[in-house]
């Protein structure tokens, strides 16, 4: 191995010992971030299942959500019967309005005739 | 006679390197069948070896002067799975993301330093390299063996020497992490029992499973991404597929791509991966002096490696009541099982109630994470 060894060139090693504490530094860098980004995430969750265990049978917040916009679709579904049957009642008037000006109509012309 | 010629042709060209070259590949052969060591990838290869270095090969190409004449199916899976872009080994990493479950390390996150210690070995190894009087770019695929990860190796090693004159190196280094991650079982019971005592390899672990809510287990691959990305670019394609693969895993919506992603398709660029590395395999340019170098340099890496692992827990242990087992340091090699079922074997035949495999498995699935992160930052020290 020795004669192998004196065959090496000064700077490569140079910069191979740049790559050593640099590469495992830079190792040790991101998985320390890693590291506080799960333990970031396990508090979250830790901490939303200790909140869903301690509101165990309230509503929650997607439950309110769902609450919220199954009384506002009815509500539309309300409104868009009220103003069916108000249509439908503009629609009666508008005949029975009609019926009464041709009847009217037709008496003057027979008492034209 | 003259017109039979052509019959002997074959046989009167062998030469000795070519010989030699059929003996490498019945021993890889021999090894995966007889004690299923690495079968998946060693049989490939040995099979390989044996397909290149049969005088005028046609599953090589032909080449005179400078120009192919006739195209060989190796070079030509070569050229479009390990030459453009490294495809090869990446889809394969998304079929290992899919295999992985980082449960037991996400319950348990300080697990990830061994993984980061486990990596020791390659840094060493590349100072090594140089002073054996490699160039930098070799010097550094060199110390990627000690990532113990066969793709991470392949890829690294065919960004920086492919289309140099040192590409023949690409193959012994594949070679040689996948021959030393087949023998872990032997390297790293000797380097744990040299270098721990029986008192410490009796440490017991309580293991307290904390749930891992699906959120994190969904969230985790996503940052990991994003973080090694922004600080190491290059190591996006490597992070990228392992945990691409692992969120087909984690999302639960797509059961039969994971399906497909962890069996059909890792076996299918398994074996076109191990066939393709052996096209390197030529003995006119293998058997060289630097490829018994690049073979020692690489046991080097794996035995610092777990020297890493297991030296970090050592020092934990200086400032910390709950002692932790060295020999779960050692499983932060890449080596994924083997490296975390070695040291619940030896856990229990120190002592047979010593169950150390889930904290073994967690910092193991570390060691596959920090290997291609470390694998992405060489890429970027050495400016790809």
């Amino acid at each position: 191995m020795m004669f192998l060894m004196s065959a090496f060139d000064k700077d490569v090693v140079i910069r191979t010992l740049n790559i050593l504490w640099q590469g495992l530094l830079s190792v040790f860098i991101v998985i320390l971030v890693v590291f506080l980004v799960v333990v970031i995430l396990n508090l979250i969750s830790a901490k939303s299942a200790k909140y869903k265990e301690a509101h165990a049978g309230e509503p929650t917040y997607s439950d309110k959500m769902k609450e919220k916009w199954a009384s506002r679709a009815a509500a539309r579904e309300d409104r868009k019967a009220q103003k069916l049957l108000e249509k439908e009642a503009r629609k009666i008037a508008r005949e029975e309005r009609e019926k009464q000006k041709a009847e009217s109509q037709e008496n003057d012309e027979n008492k034209d005739k | 006679m003259d017109g039979l010629g052509f019959l002997i042709e074959g046989i009167a060209a062998i030469e000795w390197y070519h010989v030699v070259m059929w003996i490498i590949g019945f021993i890889m052969i021999f090894l995966a069948i007889k004690f299923k060591m690495e079968p998946t990838l060693l049989l490939p290869m040995g099979f390989g070896a044996i397909l290149v270095n049969i005088p005028f090969s046609g599953a090589l190409n032909t080449v005179e002067g400078d120009v192919v004449t006739s195209f060989g199916i190796l070079d030509v899976l070569k050229s479009a799975g390990l030459d453009t872009g490294e495809i090869f080994p990446l889809i394969l990493f998304i079929g290992i993301g899919a295999m992985m479950d980082f449960g037991p390390l996400l319950s348990n996150p300080k697990l990830f330093f061994f993984g980061a210690a486990g990596q020791i070995g390659i840094f060493f190894t590349i100072v090594l390299a140089a002073l054996c009087g490699f160039g930098l770019n070799e010097a550094i695929t060199i110390g990627v063996i000690g990532t113990a990860d066969g793709p991470t190796s392949i890829t690294v090693a065919n960004s920086l020497l492919s289309g140099t004159d040192s590409a023949y190196l690409i193959s012994a280094i594949t070679v040689c992490a996948y021959s030393y991650m087949a023998l872990v079982p032997v390297i790293q019971p000797a380097v744990i029992k040299l270098t721990t005592t029986k008192k410490e390899r009796m440490i017991k672990m309580e293991y307290n499973p904390k749930s891992v809510s699906k959120g994190t287990r969904i969230v985790f691959p996503i940052v990991v991404t994003l973080i090694s990305g922004l600080i190491a670019p290059a190591s996006v394609a490597l992070v990228g597929c392992l945990m691409f693969g692992n969120l087909i895993r984690e999302c639960g919506v797509l059961g039969s791509l994971a399906d497909t992603a962890s069996n059909v398709l890792s076996n299918l660029v398994t074996i076109f991966l191990g066939i393709t590395v052996a096209a390197g395999m030529v003995g006119e340019d293998f058997l060289k002096l630097n490829t018994l170098i690049v073979l020692a340099l690489g046991l080097f890496a794996f035995v610092f490696d777990t020297f890493g692992g297991i030296a970090l827990a050592k020092f934990i242990n200086l400032f910390t009541k709950k002692k932790i087992n060295p020999m779960v340091g050692a499983a932060g090699i890449s080596a994924f099982p083997m490296a975390s079922r070695i040291v619940q074997k030896l856990g229990i035949k120190e002592d047979p109630s010593n169950h150390l495999l889930m904290h073994a498995a967690g910092a193991n699935v570390a060691g596959q994470i920090s290997s291609v992160i470390a694998g992405g930052i060489l890429m970027a020290i050495a400016g790809i």
